[in-house]
């Protein structure tokens, strides 16, 4: 507001050297390498366009930006199959290291909803607090810390009936 | 109801992806900074690309689609890859770095203060991402610059300590060069100030001044070597007074006698220290990218200098902050000059632009992202200086 060009551009500079490799990981996690390039370039365009707007604590704002040109391009149809094959590959576990205990963890998450990946991936790959996490997905951190808590109970409980391989799949709670 | 958290260690282990903290210097990073930030950003320019946003596709009516719905990513992308063949500018030296003092981020200050390693800082400004302090002691001040690519700590020499009262129209400074991790050298002035000045701007040969922070009888400004600084306005309550700023290499000693009409000016690079040392430690460099496991530096005026390597595997220890007393607790110790190394009358006729040879492990991968932590001790009064160097093959 009022800045002068050069201070705008020294402003983004810093956003997007702090931030650039954060957000290339966060759309890598969601729509695989090939695609993570795009959502980061598009997330930065909108906080230069939108630079007034980035609030002091960029972070959750531009993951909140990225997950939105995430959902979008999952909405496009063209791209959708391609890029639930791409989200596929990058599940958990799926390295080399790949022991029991992560196999377990993937069949759990496989039956887990929408939601509750989210609220699970926000929490343990960005490791942001409630009070950010909530900002990304904007609600309030009461209602993050409710999802968080269920979500984590529901995979608690897919985790130990991927062990014993007997109970049906909980369904998630809306 | 309680629940293990088990299961989130579990999905932390399973992170499918983690942050690689050189995505941001990759060419195509680099392909869409500059591609961003050439687009004008002024209201009156949006809402004339959102007009065109309905146009049919193709030149600049795909990439003004974005705005709206960001349909239009792959049009972007291309012209992004376009940019990356032909070859673009890198993410500047600096990035976010402000000319005038900016607010602080919730936790920033905390944060850098705690990294400097030194407490109750008397003055403690922000850059854009880069925090600085100044910290009083007994026989003068240091200061400490922390950012993203830098980590600075280094004495305030030549002024007078605290408890010696100085007059109100005085400012009594000191001035220091140093690199950041990619050698991007920066320089910083900063020392005591009288109670009556109000301001103190740096001009520089590129017509940016540089507003210093002044509080508690202390005064700081740096900024980023590439333009040099000529000289600086200094506002006090009788009138506003030019004064020159002597180059670092022909600066005058520190003492602060007399009185110039627009109070004592005491620039110094390094003025007499308690140990006969010219003056704070200075590290630059790398001279010269690795060869041969060796790792070329340039260090003046220490002591003692100890570097200390990061795995190029282990990004999240290398970016680990160092703390003030083990700034190698995360690394491999690679040398230490001993203590007790034949210091002659001057160190700077033992290390005259000494060149230094740090030797890497052998079999070290010098074609990743070699983190070396290099902190070359001066003198008690002039404390140390760390600097990180990240090395690409």
């Amino acid at each position: 507001m009022g800045q002068s060009a050069t201070e705008d551009r020294e402003l983004f500079s810093w956003l997007f050297e702090a931030h650039y490799a954060l957000v290339h990981a966060f759309a890598e996690r969601r729509v695989g390498r090939d695609l993570a390039d795009e959502v980061a370039a598009e997330t930065f365009l909108v906080a230069w366009r939108r630079l007034e707007a980035v609030p002091t604590e960029p972070l959750p704002w531009l993951y909140g930006v990225a997950r939105n040109v995430v959902l979008r391009q999952l909405r496009a149809s063209a791209r959708q199959a391609k890029a639930r094959e791409l989200i596929a590959r990058e599940r958990p576990g799926r390295g080399a290291e790949d022991d029991g205990e992560h196999d377990g963890l993937w069949r759990a998450w496989e039956q887990l909803g929408d939601t509750d990946r989210e609220v699970l991936s926000l929490t343990a790959w960005e490791e942001l607090t409630v009070r950010d996490a909530a900002r990304v997905l904007g609600v309030p951190a009461s209602v993050f810390s409710v999802r968080l808590h269920r979500a984590r109970r529901r995979l608690e409980r897919h985790l130990q009936q991927t062990a014993s391989s007997s109970t049906p799949a909980i369904p998630e709670a809306t | 109801m309680k629940h293990s958290p088990r299961s989130l260690a579990l999905l932390r282990d399973a992170n499918p992806v983690s942050v690689d903290p050189r995505a941001v210097h990759s060419p195509r990073a680099a392909a869409v900074f500059e591609q961003i930030v050439a687009e004008p950003r002024h209201p009156q320019g949006r809402l004339r690309r959102r007009r065109t946003a309905s146009r049919p596709a193709g030149g600049r009516g795909a990439r003004a689609r974005l705005a709206v719905g960001g349909a239009g990513i792959s049009a972007l992308v291309a012209a992004i890859i376009v940019a990356a063949i032909s070859g673009s500018a890198a993410v500047p030296a600096f990035a976010g770095w402000s000319a005038r003092p900016t607010p602080a981020l919730p936790g920033q200050i905390t944060d850098a203060t705690r990294r400097c390693g030194l407490t109750a800082p008397v003055l403690v400004e922000a850059r854009g991402p880069y925090t600085a302090a100044v910290f009083a002691s007994r026989s003068g001040g240091s200061a400490c610059v922390e950012g993203p690519s830098v980590s600075f700590v280094g004495s305030i020499g030549g002024v007078q300590a605290p408890d010696n009262p100085i007059k109100t129209d005085q400012i009594q400074t000191a001035v220091a060069t140093a690199s950041d991790s990619k050698g991007h050298a920066f320089m910083l002035l900063a020392g005591r100030v009288g109670s009556a000045v109000r301001s103190i701007v740096i001009h520089r040969s590129n017509h940016i001044d540089v507003v210093a922070s002044i509080k508690n009888g202390w005064y700081l400004a740096w900024w980023p070597a590439r333009a040099h600084a000529t000289d600086a306005t200094v506002t006090t309550r009788s009138g506003v007074h030019d004064i020159a700023l002597p180059s670092l290499a022909t600066s005058s000693p520190g003492s602060c006698g007399g009185r110039p009409r627009t109070g004592c000016a005491a620039l110094q690079a390094g003025s007499s220290g308690s140990a006969g040392l010219p003056g704070p430690p200075l590290i630059s460099g790398p001279l010269a990218k690795p060869f041969d496991g060796t790792l070329l530096l340039a260090v003046h005026n220490a002591l003692r200098v100890l570097a200390c390597f990061h795995p190029p595997n282990n990004a999240t220890a290398a970016r680990q902050p160092n703390g003030p007393t083990g700034p190698c607790t995360h690394a491999t110790r690679l040398t230490q000059l001993p203590s007790s190394y034949p210091v002659q009358k001057n160190l700077l006729e033992v290390f005259p632009n000494s060149v230094w040879k740090v030797k890497l492990p052998t079999g070290t991968d010098n074609h990743g992202a070699l983190v070396v932590l290099v902190v070359a001790f001066g003198t008690p009064s002039f404390g140390q200086i760390r600097n990180e160097i990240t090395v690409n093959g």
